[in-house]
């Protein structure tokens, strides 16, 4: 019992196990076990690899942290996503070059999600409903234009975000670290941040403060959409192609990643470091067990119980502290 | 006591792991879905040839979902498996998964969904204008050699383009048959909305070839909700349990071509070991479908 005792103040004193406790033990649990049964786990091919397919996760997961700390819920972004890169295959189709389609892509996910933003402020319509009914809308939407079928898209810059690397990193792990970087110091030292706490902490308290919550609410949604136009935008490079059913069930995922990060369902706490660790755990959770080769059927099983284990193991470290 | 449960638990999950195994040679096989008869089959049949011949498989799971099935083979890379089987997502959107298999001196074998745009060591699939072609032969036997049929067909799929490609060629030698209609319905639901509006805009056709066994299932319903039973005769293609099973019961299904997800996971395993062992094996490997009619099957 002393040797834990001493183990447990030796990891408390650490301030990212303090503030991230369960989640980063949840992680290395995760990593011990499975480098100690497969020896290419810990691999650092393996860890870019495991970076590269997390990516589309953690960027989406990385706007939902917002909607999540307002106390809300964004439904939609599986389907924004794939909008998104159909959007994109139809812009190169009409002739535009690499740098216009981005914009066109990101405007369509600002449209998207300041649309969410919209129909829940000014309607006072929950967003859980309203985003399950644009889910359904914007995945209607993407097989307008080619009846189903997938679209492939051949613009090289497009295609080397999704292959190529620079100084030795796939360009998709900059561009999940520059945005890792960006949302984390809009959300920790901008007073847009300081006011999404507030507003997620205590409506009313924030609406008497004289922030315009409904407002706010709107950028938020807006940036949840942006964020998964350019999950949409990292997906399709990948594949070289714009599916119809891409990012379906990824909202899940990404809540997960937001969830697992500690973040609260009921708003006012949270961080984008928290996010991209919970983002990293469904990624090693799925990379190990491919490595493995555990059945399919048991990976969603056991997927599904250590993402319960690792939300308990945080609200129980976190009790503890308190 | 919290403490010591953990540790049994951790230890008891890592033993179970370990059983399922890890290794880093051998076949890699990523399926688009086990959630469908057609592919299940696939599955078993890969697992029994690998037993057979003493080579470890791993399967993963795509989900239909492209993103999880790159994803798949990037970890066979990582693991450095020697061969990687793929049953495509997406026959143009299979070939970054391929490209990075193959940049990493990892041959590639699809099966049942060619590759597009990406040259692979080999393909196993259906021959499907050859299932085509027998599907016509079928179809003027049973109409008595005259009259007018129908199609429901799915164009954006190269394989159903075979199937009816062949089918028309098979009819062109009947020269008392005419293919009035061809109508686009690939779900069920859309299936039978086509078999119905085919059927109103031509009352007088005798029989209809649906492009896999939804379809022609579809158009079966559609005749008999039109009472045109002893009139319309229909063809499907794929051969899974149920349009068997309507062939043997239903008067107005005739027969199904049957393909052989059986022999295709069998043939692609073969065909693993073969590269495994360094042998050549040739680039196309068509596995001809059958046909099942109410006399018995036909292989």
């Amino acid at each position: 019992m002393t040797n834990s005792t001493e183990t447990k103040q030796a990891l408390l004193a650490s301030p990212l196990i303090r503030q991230y406790g369960g989640i980063v033990i949840s992680l290395i649990i995760l990593c011990l076990v499975f480098s100690s049964i497969s020896p290419r786990f810990l691999a650092f091919n393996n860890f870019m690899n495991i970076m590269q397919q997390v990516a589309v996760i953690a960027v989406a997961a990385y706007g939902m942290t917002y909607v999540i700390l307002l106390g809300d819920i964004d439904l939609s972004v599986g389907s924004i996503i794939a909008v998104a890169g159909m959007v994109a295959a139809q812009a190169f189709s009409m002739g535009f070059g690499f740098a216009p389609t981005v914009l066109i892509t990101l405007a369509a996910g600002a449209i998207m999600g300041g649309l969410n933003g919209v129909l829940s402020a000014k309607l006072m319509l929950p967003s859980f409903i309203v985003t399950v009914a644009t889910m359904g809308i914007y995945r209607g939407a993407v097989s307008l234009p080619t009846n189903g079928a997938p679209a492939s898209i051949e613009n090289e810059t497009w295609l080397a975000i999704g292959s190529e690397s620079w100084l030795g990193l796939p360009i998709i792990i900059w561009i999940v670290i520059a945005l890792f970087a960006i949302n984390h110091v809009v959300l920790s030292r901008t007073i847009f941040g300081r006011r999404a706490y507030l507003a997620g902490g205590n409506r009313e308290a924030a609406i008497y403060s004289g922030i315009r919550v409904d407002r706010l609410k709107i950028i938020i949604f807006m940036i949840s959409g942006i964020m998964a136009a350019i999950s949409g935008i990292l997906l399709s490079s990948r594949l070289s192609s714009a599916q119809t059913n891409a990012g379906m069930g990824y909202e899940l995922d990404a809540i997960a990643a937001v969830v697992l990060g500690g973040t609260s369902l009921a708003g006012g706490v949270g961080t984008m470091v928290g996010t991209i660790l919970g983002a990293l755990i469904i990624g090693v959770i799925n990379n190990g067990m491919n490595m493995l080769a555990v059945p399919y059927f048991y990976q969603l099983i056991f997927k599904g119980i250590v993402i319960l284990f690792a939300v308990w193991l945080d609200v129980r470290s976190k009790s503890m502290r308190a | 006591m919290i403490r010591t449960h953990f540790t049994k638990l951790l230890l008891a999950g890592a033993a179970a792991l370990m059983a399922t195994g890890a290794f880093a040679e051998g076949i890699g096989a990523s399926l688009l879905t086990q959630q469908h008869p057609f592919y299940i089959s696939l599955a078993s049949a890969m697992t029994a040839e690998a037993k057979a011949e003493n080579v470890p498989l791993e399967i993963a799971i795509a989900n239909q979902d492209l993103n999880k099935q790159l994803a798949d083979v990037e970890d066979f890379i990582t693991k450095g498996v020697s061969v990687i089987i793929i049953s495509p997502v997406d026959s143009t959107g299979v070939k970054s998964a391929i490209t990075k298999a193959q940049k990493a001196g990892i041959k590639v074998i699809t099966v049942d969904v060619p590759a597009k745009g990406v040259e692979v060591t080999s393909h196993v699939g259906t021959d499907n204008y050859t299932g085509g072609v027998k599907a016509g032969e079928l179809m003027a036997k049973q109409i008595g050699d005259k009259g007018n049929v129908a199609v429901i067909d799915y164009p954006t799929v190269q394989s159903v383009v075979d199937r009816v490609e062949g089918f028309k060629k098979a009819i062109a030698s009947h020269p008392d048959i005419k293919i009035v209609s061809v109508q686009t319905g690939i779900t069920r639901p859309e299936a039978l909305a086509a078999a119905q509006n085919i059927l109103q805009a031509n009352p007088d056709v005798v029989g209809i070839f649906g492009f896999g066994d939804d379809a022609a299932l579809a158009a079966a319903s559609a005749v008999k909700s039109a009472k045109l039973q002893d009139q319309v005769k229909v063809i499907g293609f794929d051969g899974m349990e149920e349009a068997r099973n309507a062939v043997k019961n239903d008067p107005v299904m005739v027969g199904v071509i049957a393909q052989y997800p059986d022999q295709m996971g069998k043939v692609a395993v073969e065909t693993a070991s073969k590269v495994i062992k360094g042998e050549t094996v040739e680039a196309k490997q068509p596995i001809i479908p059958g046909v099942v009619t109410k006399a018995g099957e036909e292989k």
